[in-house]
């Protein structure tokens, strides 16, 4: 099931809501349970089972690990720790990855093997991170295991952060899944965080994905530079759009019943560095990265030599956990390449800037992170390479403001193109900085707030409204896309 | 003393019960078969079967009917086109609009190859030469040549004088097979063409027949012989759907009449099978009048086969139409200088074109298309079979 939808907005969440509020306190956690498996089963009624496999496996280990490290017994633990590990990647990397291994080896070798044609499990990106980092933080003492499989499984298939993150770990929320406060405050607080973030799907991303579309569908030898700009601007606009929406919608959905997600975006698109970037995009999986990869494997603690090293592993398997295909790699070490020219000399380079100037920062690196997402939308990497170099070429550009020719020319084609999507460019960049939410909350303090821990009239105005356009524009519109859906 | 409100329960309270009306919109009536506006049959509310959930057609099903079914979905459609010209948008859904309710297919040089086309022409100077009868393109151009002001600025569309000048430069040699030119329709001043519907109207039609009339060397007649008459001045064509604008923009069906007494005989059926037949003596189903289908008025709309028989003659010459839906209003303007036209939709026939035309011997064939549906036609490999 997915958020953006009918069956959801007005069936589940309506249903779900009214049975958890009337659930007695003992049976909540079962029946979250059992909702989330029906939310997951509704869209893999056959991959379920995988998720259900996984979600006892590692209560198993849980368990396991946290007996031998009662009785001191140190490989007993660490053995079944490697097993978990193990297994949570054989599973990943055998529905994710194997067609990637089999048409590489294909590719290279010349063989002819063919290809399993697996669909991926929606999902099992992230909920497979999230089982491992349970083992691994019981493994570390950071949090114990929980001996409840019911509370388990419900933390494993919890749906609002099941499909699509954020990356939610065990410790995380432990607290609350034993123990949480379902208050009108939080409730009202979390329904408006879902819907800013429905709007920000159905309203923008969805929007700027149309666009993004209608271009692509062009064929590419009279593609012209205006309008590889505008589709990667588009893009930019909508897979961030997109996802931050989607988190947004699982922390606020978190909320209502009682979880407190931590954030996962936080104005990247305001970053004066690539470095700065990956602090403030997908915050969440840059952590998993970090606690579960890059500190194991040394981080910065062993000569300079070893942390590039360490780098490069955190940076390529950052590029693949985003796809089975080599343009997610070859972005990932792009990212690499670029963090480590920062390391070495640019950051030192940009802090001499003065303040004032610090928005040709941002513009830098928008721009590389923008070629960054044209590398990352086309798993085809010559029609990726075709992109960028029309993105670049003079010619492409003087092509585009060709004008002979009246309607039939590239020069009316980009300024009809320009003019259809200015408004939603407009919309999107303002909208990704954090001028809309401070004009906002600047007016919300001249109202007055009925009390403390009460959602203002300013803000339920909004939102109210905001919801009645994305059901609107969902009715209307059939089409309805979910870029991380192949996670 | 201030009334403490409590704004947190409040917006709950509407926050759910919004949810939940927007689902009655869709399940709190009796299920809808068919959309008028949409001229397509609706999703229904699925029924369960386990079966069905594990391929997950139950799910997709359970959604599209939501979505069909929600007495909310016209005034969601509006509201989205109207958002849409307030963002400068103008095309949803393969139509441009304009904000004075003028609607045009979406047609581009990318909606056709090359090499179909020549396949196309090859195909129709063969089965010329095999039939022996002349064969005349009589191409129709799309709204948006004929009439480039109707257009949103700026907007791309079709090179339609460059597709005529492909096909002209592949049949110029061909002595069999040739382009008829469309001046009249191409240089007239006056609305040709539906505001809502992709078909030209009736004066288009007039000036296409015109074209083609003069082109084969037959008198041409006035207009005002054909005393048009205003059936109907709320018209919706078949673009209006695609983004159904607020300010209801309505076309006036007009119809010629002063025509011969004719004897249509109409063979239709399925998978090409025509196996039932229908007559009529008029080139007009009035019943489509009440319909949202307003154009098939003209004909019925399309059958596999139509034999039209001017009972004002007695002998006279035989036209041998290929054609596409553009024919039918075209027709009216024809059928005084013929004794019979044979009227055949390859969307609808399976049959062999070959046969009729043994079977009826015109003196001529004529291929009616509009221009960029004759460059994607994919079953002209059916005249040679």
């Amino acid at each position: 099931m997915v958020f953006s939808s009918m069956v959801f907005l007005t069936f589940f969440l309506p249903i779900v809501f009214f049975i958890y509020l009337i659930c007695p306190n003992r049976a909540r956690n079962l029946f979250l349970f059992i909702a989330s498996l029906v939310f997951y089963a509704w869209g893999e009624p056959v991959y379920i089972f995988i998720m259900l496999f996984s979600t006892v496996f590692d209560y198993v280990n849980g368990r396991l690990i946290e007996h031998f490290r009662t009785l001191s017994r140190e490989k007993a633990a660490r053995t079944v720790l490697v097993i978990s590990v193990v297994g949570n990647l054989a599973i990943l990397g055998f529905f994710k990855y194997t067609d990637f291994f089999i048409e590489t080896i294909d590719h290279v070798s010349g063989s002819t093997i063919a290809l399993l044609g697996l669909t991926l499990p929606v999902g099992i990106s992230f909920y497979t991170f999230q089982t491992m980092s349970y083992t691994i933080d019981v493994y570390r003492g950071e949090v114990a295991a929980q001996h409840n499989i019911i509370s388990f499984g419900m933390y494993v298939c919890l749906f609002p952060q099941l499909i699509a993150g954020p990356i939610v770990r065990y410790k995380d929320i432990a607290k609350e899944v034993d123990s949480r406060r379902f208050t009108p405050s939080e409730i009202a607080l979390g329904m408006y965080r879902f819907a800013i973030g429905l709007s920000k799907k159905v309203l923008i991303a969805n929007k700027a994905g149309d666009i993004y579309k209608n271009i692509t569908a062009i064929h590419l030898s009279s593609l012209t530079g205006p309008e590889v700009l505008i589709s990667a601007i588009c893009y930019t606009i909508q897979i961030y759009f997109d996802f931050s929406g989607y988190s947004d919608m699982a922390i606020g959905l978190g909320r209502i019943f009682g979880f407190h997600f931590p954030e996962n975006f936080n104005y990247p698109y305001e970053s004066k560095s690539i470095t700065e970037f990956w602090r403030r995009w997908h915050m969440t999986l840059g952590t998993w990265f970090r606690e579960y990869v890059y500190i194991p494997l040394g981080g910065n603690r062993k000569g300079l030599a070893r942390q590039i090293l360490n780098l490069l592993i955190v940076w390529s398997l950052t590029g693949f956990w985003h796809g089975a295909s080599w343009n997610f790699v070859l972005w990932g070490l792009y990212y690499f390449a670029l963090l480590l020219i920062e390391k070495c000399f640019m950051l030192r380079v940009w802090k001499k800037l003065p303040e004032r100037l610090g928005f040709i920062r941002i513009l830098v690196t928008m721009v590389f992170v923008m070629c960054g997402w044209i590398l990352f939308s086309h798993t085809d990497l010559t029609e990726a390479a075709y992109y960028m170099k029309t993105l670049f070429s003079p010619k492409a550009w003087t092509a585009g403001f060709d004008f002979r020719g009246g309607h039939v020319s590239a020069g009316y084609q980009t300024v009809y193109l320009f003019r259809s999507s200015v408004v939603l460019m407009t919309v999107g960049i303002i909208g990704a900085t954090e001028l809309p939410h401070r004009i906002f909350a600047w007016f919300d303090s001249k109202s007055k707030r009925r009390g403390e821990g009460q959602i203002s009239d300013l803000q339920m105005l909004l939102s109210l409204i905001l919801m009645l356009l994305a059901v609107m524009t969902l009715l209307s519109d059939s089409f309805n896309p979910f870029l991380y859906f192949r996670f | 003393m201030k009334k403490k409100r409590t704004n947190n329960l409040f917006y709950i309270i509407i926050f759910i019960q919004g949810l939940v009306f927007a689902g009655l919109f869709s399940v709190a009536h009796p299920a809808k078969d068919f959309s008028e506006l949409e001229n397509r049959t609706l999703t229904k509310l699925p029924s369960f079967s386990l079966e069905k959930v594990f391929d997950g057609t139950f799910q997709d099903q359970m959604e599209n009917a939501l979505k069909d079914q929600s007495a909310l979905k016209t005034p969601a459609a509006k509201l989205s086109a109207l958002f849409d010209l307030i963002t400068w948008r103008y095309d949803k859904n393969g139509t441009y609009f304009t904000s004075d309710g003028n609607y045009v297919e979406k047609e581009t040089d990318d909606d056709y190859t090359d090499r179909r086309l020549s396949m196309n022409l090859r195909i129709i100077v063969r089965f010329a030469e095999e039939s022996g009868k002349p064969v005349d393109l009589c191409l129709i151009p799309p709204k948006g040549a004929a009439e480039p002001s109707e257009l949103p600025s700026y907007a791309p569309y079709l090179d339609d004088m460059k597709l005529r000048e492909k096909i002209f430069k592949e049949t110029k040699e061909n002595d069999s097979v040739d382009l008829v030119p469309m001046e009249n329709l191409l240089s007239a001043d006056k609305e040709r063409y539906f505001k809502t519907d992709h078909h030209y109207n009736t004066y288009g039609a007039y000036l296409s027949a015109k074209d083609y009339l003069s082109f084969i060397g037959y008198p041409t007649a006035s207009i005002d012989i054909y005393r048009l008459s205003t059936v109907d001045d709320d018209f919706h064509g078949t673009l209006f759907r695609k983004a159904p604008l607020f300010d209801n923009s309505y076309d006036h069906m007009i119809i010629p009449s002063n025509l011969p007494p004719v004897k249509v005989r109409y063979s239709y059926g399925t998978d090409g099978r025509l196996d039932q037949t229908e007559e009529s003596d008029s080139l007009y189903e009035a019943g489509y009048m009440f319909t949202e289908d307003k154009y098939s008025v003209y004909m019925g709309g399309n059958h596999g086969l139509a034999v039209i028989d001017n009972q004002k003659k007695n002998s006279g010459p035989v036209l041998f139409m290929i054609k596409d839906s553009f024919a039918n209003s075209a027709v009216p303007y024809l059928i005084r200088s013929y004794k019979r036209i044979v009227m055949v939709d390859l969307r609808y026939f399976g049959g062999s074109v070959t046969d009729l035309v043994k079977k009826y011997d015109p003196d001529r064939t004529v291929i009616w298309y509009e221009s960029l549906n004759f460059a994607q036609e994919s079953r002209f490999s059916m005249l040679i079979r």
